[in-house]
Order: structure tokens, then sequence, then C-alpha cells
């Protein structure tokens, strides 16, 4: 007895010792992998733009949850609306996990089949993925003589002009269905470069009514709403795996579009329109920003690049840095919920495609 | 408010404030002295430090840097005829051909002097100016900046060098060149040939270093010669303390062209890109003797670069009070703003009013400095005009197409600018001026872009009746009636040739012979133009045409002029074949062709080596077999390249470079101690 509790004693010592050896022996294939490298973040945006410095805000902080610490340096590719620097990553990055990519997501281009995409989001290693908060519509508070106070009023505004980029904007999409369903008549007016552009339209009357960013309607707009020139009417929410809104933390004066649509029209929302909003809705709900790397990409490296992002964003830092930088954080989510869309791309409905694409034209000048 | 206009001088005066403005200056001069760089380059550069830093600190660095960058891009635009930036392209016209005379140093003291007046001019004249600045530009929308547009389309009677005809022929190819990709109206890309790469509008800088920079270049490689045609010690006058004085003797024309700078400046979009040309064109209509205009008028280099200055602070009160970026540049001040937890609006004039007079101090102070340190090294950098060409050509070449690169880091960038550079060869030869087609392409996106969101907002042309475009339509004609009575005025007695050829190097270069055969190829191009334009949707489809037509109309009047040309010509040496042999012969055509067929072969190694190694091997090959100098120096030229190339390019600037067949199997069996930036 006296002996067996001997050998477990000293079992027990090399076990322990074994254990605490282990703790200082560094890990070959992590440690090793990133030691003294350079991580290229790819930007496919103009660099000091709005992609440009969210991408910094979390690339920079990447590095210290690399195992490593390589360096990150971010270099930009813009072209063809964010496509050349996918195309890029698609066919001729390196796989060795020295390239990760930074940018909006988005899903429905590739649906559509839109002219210049050379490249599949199915196929990329998905590293981390992230939702901004909710796009806004925001319009004149002088669109009705009475000056417009609650979404209530939408009703009565007559001659609306919608500013927005293209008729195949995820943006523009949102704008046109939500008035649509609601059965206000307005004109589309479209070619404006940019949410910079669109909100000095609408702030000069050349637009009425326009959708936007959060982050462009709570900077640049926030003096005009506060002076009471301008107003958010509604959000359009992201939707849950039942196709209910989620409520928008971030955004806290103003309802949800579906909440109005049911408010005013006392049932829910249907028809082309509503199909053509739901799917930008769907798929903006489960990404609207990513980080990916090349297909076929070292698993290894894939794996701790996923790591360092999912710590990175749990760190109080990286909060911080958000508030200051973006002037709100991102909701991180979980990459099993955006890959299984992801690769759920090639089942989706052709109809639902073909409904999309006629609503896309639809909104196309003659 | 006075308060805050002294504390703001004070923060700025404050360690470190003071020592990031002048780190930002002297990154300033550098950055826009290089062409390609330019001031969107360098706070790109500048911007990730300043993540860490106080305000007034990263917004002195940002803002000495990019003060400066329109008065050190001047540098390239007189001494190598190749404009530094986009906003000194216009100064090329007069400015090189007065480094040409061996007046550089005259050129650039006038130069420096008025952009250091304009920069100042503009801060201060915004700063009092605030309450207007809002209501001007929300009275601006897009009719009025479609209207402006083509204000600065009139422009190109002033720009044409005497033909008008040729002139408007080349602008309609401009327009034609800024609809290349998507349509504005729909996803409809238009004359891609199905290539990412003309999926999006062609990009400007290769375009404009192709069509000013290779064929001034190329003129120092065939000619060899020095860029001044006069020895150093044959010139007379010319000095700093000349231009300094035409500055001072010219100050009405320096009022006009910064207050023109200011105000346009400030509207979002446009202001920024074509305040040069329209300087430029304005002191060209205004001028009683326009005769020296594009020969080396020292007025032509005064009125862009007073104007250029000033729209510095122009765009950057906008941006800071309201939020509205006036162009690329001033969209990235927004976002260092927002970096620093600043929100542009009434805050920043009134709380923090403090922290924007610092930065229209920055903007003062990065401009005197700035004036003063380069007409401290105006003389050194004169001498660069009587340097031997074979010297220069290869570092000019790798700037040009290193700026080229940094347009979409694309081989498309390296062969448009190829393209561009034959094109401008074949331009400058024939007689056809080059400057419409820049303004026009700046422009035509622009206007297009204004036109439809004018008439879908307005209803048709409901917006021709409003009040301000209505005052820009008796601009307009106004400065169409100039410039027709400068083409209908008796036209003086002409300098002979050889006189011309003394003082400027032109005058027999140009040739119908060469003219004819350009000007078919662009008949053709517009009429190919025009029936492609027809497959697509009336909206995609208008603007492209409604520049076709006209651009076909004219060239076709071109054609028959430059046939009568040539009839002469033919007449004068008694047939075509010795014409041909004589102006290939004078013009050394074939010495031309050798030069693109180095630049082609340059082209092509890049595909198989990279970069790195393509641009040194140019130098080496260049100097010794063309300019007959040593290995020695050869070899150096080349190290000293390959190392601006590997830190400046690579380490600094973070540039994707291109991939070639070198770079897909050279890591593999390189030594894991041997970075491999250093070679692909």
């Amino acid at each position: 007895m006296k002996k067996r509790f001997e050998m477990t004693k000293k079992t027990g010592i090399v076990a322990m010792a074994m254990l605490f050896l282990l703790l200082f022996i560094p890990d070959p294939g992590f440690a090793q992998l990133y030691k003294d490298k350079t991580v290229t973040v790819l930007i496919g945006h103009p660099a000091g733009g709005g992609i440009d410095r969210m991408a910094r805000v979390f690339t920079d902080k990447l590095g210290d949850y690399i195992p490593g610490n390589p360096t990150m340096v971010v270099k930009t590719m813009p072209g063809a609306g964010g496509y050349k620097a996918l195309n890029f990553l698609y066919a001729k990055a390196p796989k060795d996990g020295t390239l990760l990519w930074f940018g909006p997501v988005q899903f429905v281009d590739q649906l559509i089949g839109s002219k210049g995409i050379r490249f599949d989001y199915k196929k990329f290693e998905p590293v981390g993925a992230i939702r901004v908060p909710p796009v806004v519509m925001f319009g004149r508070t002088d669109i009705i003589s009475s000056g417009f106070k609650s979404f209530e009023d939408i009703l009565k505004a007559d001659g609306l002009k919608l500013a927005g980029t293209t008729p195949k904007s995820g943006i523009d999409i949102q704008g046109r269905s939500a008035l649509e369903l609601l059965g206000v008549p307005f004109q589309y007016v479209t070619g404006y470069r940019g949410g910079a552009k669109i909100a000095l339209a609408v702030q000069s009357g050349e637009a009425n009514i326009a959708v936007t960013g959060f982050a462009n309607y709570s900077s640049r707009l926030a003096n005009p709403v506060k002076e009471g020139k301008m107003l958010g009417m509604w959000y359009y929410p992201y939707l849950d795996s039942s196709e209910e809104p989620i409520k928008a933390e971030a955004i806290t004066d103003m309802p949800d579009f579906i909440e109005v649509y049911r408010k005013l029209k006392g049932k829910n929302p249907e028809g082309p329109a509503w199909e053509a909003l739901k799917m930008i809705l769907e798929f903006r709900s489960v990404a609207t920003n990513m980080a990916m790397m090349p297909p076929d990409t070292d698993e290894a490296a894939v794996d701790i690049l996923r790591k360092g992002w999912a710590e990175m964003m749990m760190s109080e830092e990286i909060k911080v840095r958000q508030n200051k930088v973006l002037g709100y954080t991102v909701e991180s989510v979980p990459l099993s919920v955006t890959n299984d869309k992801l690769q759920s791309l090639d089942a989706v409905d052709p109809k639902r495609i073909e409904n999309l694409k006629a609503y896309i034209a639809a909104g196309a000048r003659k | 408010m006075f308060e805050a206009f002294f504390e703001g001088l004070f923060l700025v005066f404050q360690w470190p404030a003071i020592g990031f403005l002048m780190l930002g200056v002297v990154t300033g001069i550098w950055i826009g002295a290089i062409p390609g760089l330019g001031g969107i380059i360098g706070l790109v550069l500048l911007l990730p430090f300043t993540y860490g830093m106080e305000p007034v600190s990263a917004f002195a660095m940002l803002l000495g840097m990019y003060a400066v960058t329109s008065t050190s891009d001047t540098i390239a635009s007189i001494m190598l005829g190749v404009p530094g930036t986009a906003a000194s392209q216009a100064t090329i016209l007069d400015g090189y051909p007065l480094a040409q005379k061996g007046q550089a140093a005259r050129a650039l003291g006038a130069a420096f002097t008025v952009s250091a007046f304009g920069g100042v001019f503009g801060a201060f004249i915004l700063a009092v100016s605030l309450p207007l600045i809002l209501p001007i530009i929300l009275s601006f929308n897009s009719p009025e900046l479609f209207m402006l547009g083509v204000l600065g389309l009139a422009m190109v009677g002033s720009l044409s060098g005497g033909s008008i005809l040729k002139g408007l022929a080349v602008a309609c190819l401009g327009i034609l060149l800024s609809t290349i990709g998507f349509a504005e109206a729909d996803a409809i890309p238009r004359y891609d040939f199905d290539l990412d790469y003309l999926m999006d509008n062609l990009p400007m800088i290769p375009v404009v270093l192709g069509l000013f920079a290779i064929p001034e270049v190329m003129e120092l490689a065939i000619r060899n010669t020095s860029i001044s045609k006069i020895p150093a010690d044959q010139t007379q006058g010319g000095g700093m303390l000349e231009g300094i004085r035409d500055a001072f003797r010219n100050w009405w024309l320096a009022i006009r062209c910064a207050a023109f700078g200011t105000y346009v400046g400030i509207l979002p979009g446009l202001g920024a890109a074509i305040v040069d040309w329209i300087a430029y064109g304005h002191v060209v209509q205004s001028s009683k003797d326009k005769s020296q205009f594009g020969k080396g008028d020292i007025r032509g280099v005064i009125a862009p670069e007073a104007a250029n200055n000033a729209t510095k602070g122009g765009a950057l009160i906008p941006t800071v009070a309201f939020g509205i970026p006036g162009s690329l540049a001033t969209a990235i001040l927004l976002g260092a703003l927002l970096i620093q937890g600043l929100k542009p609006g009434p805050e920043m004039l009134t709380t923090h009013l403090n922290v924007t007079f610092s930065m229209v101090w920055s903007i003062i102070i990065a401009n005197i400095v700035v004036a003063i340190l380069l007409m401290i090294l105006s003389r050194q950098i004169a001498k660069v005009s009587f340097v031997p060409g074979h010297l220069l050509v290869p570092g000019v070449i790798l700037f040009v197409f290193m700026g080229a690169w940094l347009g979409g880091a694309s081989l498309g960038d390296w062969i448009t600018a190829f393209v561009m550079g034959i094109v401008g060869f074949l331009m400058k030869r024939s007689g056809w001026p080059r400057p419409p087609l820049i303004l026009a392409l700046i422009l035509g996106s622009i206007m297009e872009n204004s036109l439809q969101i004018s008439t879908q907002a307005h209803q048709g042309i409901g917006w021709l009746t409003r009040p301000i475009v209505l005052i820009i339509v008796a601009i307009i004609g106004i400065t169409l009636l100039f410039s027709s009575k400068s083409v209908f005025r008796p036209k003086k007695k002409k300098k002979t040739i050889k006189e011309e050829k003394k003082t400027t190097g032109k005058g027999i270069e140009r040739s119908p012979l060469i003219s004819l055969p350009f000007s078919i190829v662009l008949f053709l191009l517009f009429v190919w133009a025009f029936f492609e334009a027809q497959q697509w949707p009336a909206p995609v489809r208008q603007f492209p045409v409604a520049a076709v037509v006209p651009g076909a109309c004219l060239t076709l009047l071109a054609i028959i002029y430059d046939a009568k040309g040539v009839l002469q010509s033919v007449q004068n040496h008694g047939k075509l074949r010795t014409a041909w042999d004589h102006i290939s012969e004078t013009l050394l055509l074939g010495r031309a062709m050798i030069f693109f067929g180095y630049l082609l072969a340059m082209i092509i190694m890049m595909l198989v080596i990279g970069q790195k190694l393509v641009i040194p091997a140019f130098i080496v090959i260049y100097l010794i077999r063309w300019g007959k100098y040593s290995w020695r120096i050869a070899i150096g030229y080349a190290i000293g390249g390959w190392a601006l190339l590997v830190v400046f390019y690579d380490q600094i600037l973070h540039l994707f470079w291109y991939q070639s067949l070198l770079a897909t199997w050279l890591p593999s069996i390189l030594p894991e101690w041997i970075p491999r930036w250093l070679i692909i």
C-alpha cells in the first residue's frame, strides 16, 4: 500500500513537473508561425475613408493578440467598388497566412451576378465577422408644411425626393422598398457619390429624404438633427433566425422599420418590395463587415488569426478604441452563423434572386 | 473670437506641436516634389501616426504636410515639365518653357512667392468669412456644379495654344475618356473591353504623367540636351529675385487668382481639381499681350500657383465646420478629426474654436516656412536645368512609372502611362494641344454626374432657370466672347520657325505629316465610340454620344486642314517620301521609336522580374547604351534607384508590387535570412 502510494506520489510529481515544464515550452507552431512576420491587411476602399478607419481600429491591435506579435501593415487596393481587392484575394494573394482582407461584405452582389465579381465568398477563409449599427432613414423636417415630427407623418408627405447612389446599392434598395411598402409616392434621384454627398443633397434641399449609415447620421447629421432641421425616421433592423427584428442598442431615438410598418399598416409587410428588402436585411444580419483570408490558406494560420480576432473583440481596449475613433461599437457575429449563411449561398431560391434583380432593374433610369 | 484666434497661434507654437508642424513641412516638401505622390498620399502616410497624438499636434503635422505640397510640387512642374501633383498641372505650360530658357530660378521665385501668398490669403479669407460658407456650399447644387464644369470647358479656347479647332476636338476626346467605366446612370460599364482595370474611370495620374512627362523626358533623351536650351553662363537675368519682383509686379493677378482658389476650393467635388486650369485660363483671357503664353510667360506661373495654394484653406473650413469635405484629401482630414474624437459642426466654431484657428495658423505658418526654405534652396534646385539630360532621364522615368503605379497598383497603370506617352508625343509633334484633354477628363465625370442628378432632381431642364446657373451662363458667354475675339483677331506677323525654335525648342516640331494620321485615328475612334454606345440605354449613352458627335465633326475639319498642310509640305519637298524623310530626320522620329522600345521592354521585363529589379536594370542599360556613361556611374545610379524603391516605396509607402514570374518561385529557394522585400 505504502509502495503503491510512493509510486502514485512519484508519478504525480513527474506529471506536475512535466505540466510545469510545458508552460515554459513555446508552442512551436503557434509562436513561430508569426514571429518576426508581417501580416498585410488588404482594404479594397480608399485610404482615409470609413472602411479604412474601421480596418485600422481592429487590425492595428490584432497583432497584440497573435502569438509571435506580427507587424500588421494596412495596404489599400481600391477599385471597382471593392471587387478589385476581393478578386486579388481570391486568385493572386499568398496563402501562407501573411494576408488578411478586411471590409464590407456584399453577398447579394454575388447572388445577382454583378459584373466584375471574379470571386466566390464561400471559398474564402473567414477570420471574423461583425455587424455595424443599422442604417437609418432620415429626412428634412420641412417635407410636410406642419413640420415632420414623428414617423406617422411620412404618410402625409408629398413631393419626396429620395437621394441614392445606384439602384443596385443595398442602401438604396432599403430606401425605395420602405417607401413603396408604405405607399408613399416619391421620386428616386440616383448618382450621389457616397454618404457625404447624400447628406449634403438633403441638407441643401436638392433631395429631401435618404438612407445612410449610422456613422454618417450620428456625426455629419448630428447638428441639423439637433437644430430640428432633420429627423431620423426609422432604422432598418437586423433579423434573427425567425426573421423577427432585433432591437439596435446603438439607436434609441427612433423605431425600426418593421415596427413602423406594423403600426401604420396593421399587418406584416409582404410583396416583391418586402422580399427585396428582406433579402438585403437577411444577409446584412449575418455580417456587414468581415476579416477573411485567401481560399486554401494554411489552416494553422487561419486558426491562429481566428483565435486572435475573437480574443481581441472581447477585450475592453478595442471597445474603448471603437468608441473613440468610430463613435460606436460593433457587434461580433459568431463565425458559425456567418459561415452557415455563406455556405447556403448556392441554395438561395432562384425566384428570390430574380425578384431582387427585377426590383433593381425597376429602379434604373429609363 | 480674437482670443481664440491668438490662442490658436499660441497652441501651434507650443512644443511639441511646432515640432510636428515642421516635420509635416519637411515631409510635404518631399512628397510634393516627387511626381505622382501629392497631399493625399502624404495624409495617408501620416494618418496612422496621429492616433496617439493630441489634436493640435496631429493637425499641425497633417496640415503642415498637406499645405506645402502644392508649393513644392512646382519644382517638378517647372524643372522637368512633369506635374508634381494634380494641383500644378497648369504650371508646366509656362514654367517649363521658362526653365528651357534658363530662367528656372525666376519661375521658382515667382511661384514660391505667390504660393505663400495664396496659402496665407486663402486661410485668412476663410477664417473671416466663416458665416458665409455654409450658404455658399448649400446654394451650389448639382446644376450649379454642372455649369461650373461647362465654364471650365469654356477655358479650352485659352488652353489650345492658338488651335481652337483641335483644342475642342481634344476636349471631346477627354470627355470620351472620362466615360470609361461604370456609367453614372446604371451599373453598366462603358468601353471597358471586359477588363477590371477599365471598370473604374481612367485614373488621372498615369494619364497626366504619360501625356506630359514622357514626351518631355524623351526630348531630353533623344536630343541629349539639358533642360535649359541656353548654357548656364549665357543666361541673362532670370534669377530668383526677379521672380519675386514679378510676383509683386503682378499683385492684382495674384489676389484675383487666390480669391478664385479660395472660393472655388470650398465647392465639394470640383474646386481643387480644376482651379489651376481656371486660373490659367483667366490670366490668358484677361491679358492684352497673349503672345508669350505657352512659351514662358511668368504670368502663366503666377496665376495657377496663387490659386492652387489658396484652395487648401478653402477646402478645410467647410470640412471642419460642417463635415462637408471638398476633396478626397479633406475627406481624410475629416477622418483624422473623428479619430481625435472631435466632431465637425458648430462646436468647432465655439467650444473648439481655438483648435480650428490652430489649424488655420498651421496652414499659414507652413506656407510661409516652405516658401522661405524653398527660396533658400531654389538656386541649387535651378541648377538641375543645366544637368545633362541623360543623367535626368532614368531618375524621372523611375518617378513617372512609380507615380503611375500609385494610381491603382495595376499593370494597367503602366500601360496607360506608356500609351498616353505615345499619344502625348504625337500631339506635341503635330500641334494638338494637350491641356484641354486633361481639363475635359477631370470635368467629364463630374459634369455627367451633375447633369444626371440635375435632370432627375429638377425635372428635365427646369434647373436651367436657377439664378446662380443663369449667372454662370452669363460668365460662360463672356468667356466665349473673349475666346472668339482672339480667334477672329487678324493674326500678327508670325515669328519665323527658326526664331521660335531658338527660344522654346518648339516650332518646327509641329508637322501636318504627323497630325494627319493622328486626326484620322481620332476620327475613327469617335465613330467607333458612337456605334459602341448604341447598345446602352439612353441615360448611359447620352453623355458619350454628346462628346463623340461634335468630336467627330471637329476632327473631320482637322483632317481637311491637315490634308492641306500635307499637300503644302509635299509641294515644298517635291514628293511625299522626301517630305516624310525630312520631317522624320528633323524630329528624330527614329530615336523616339527606340526610346519607346526601351520603355516597352521595361514593361515586358517587369512581368518577369518585377519593378524592384527592372527599374534599376533600365537605369543601367540606359546610361551605358544610350548615355555612354561608365559602368561605375550606371551601377551607382541603379543602386540609388533600387534603394529608393525598397526604402521609400516599399517600407514607407507599403505599396503592392506587381506579382512577377520571379515572385512566384523565388521565395521558395531564397534563404530565410534574406528579406523578400529587398527583391520582389
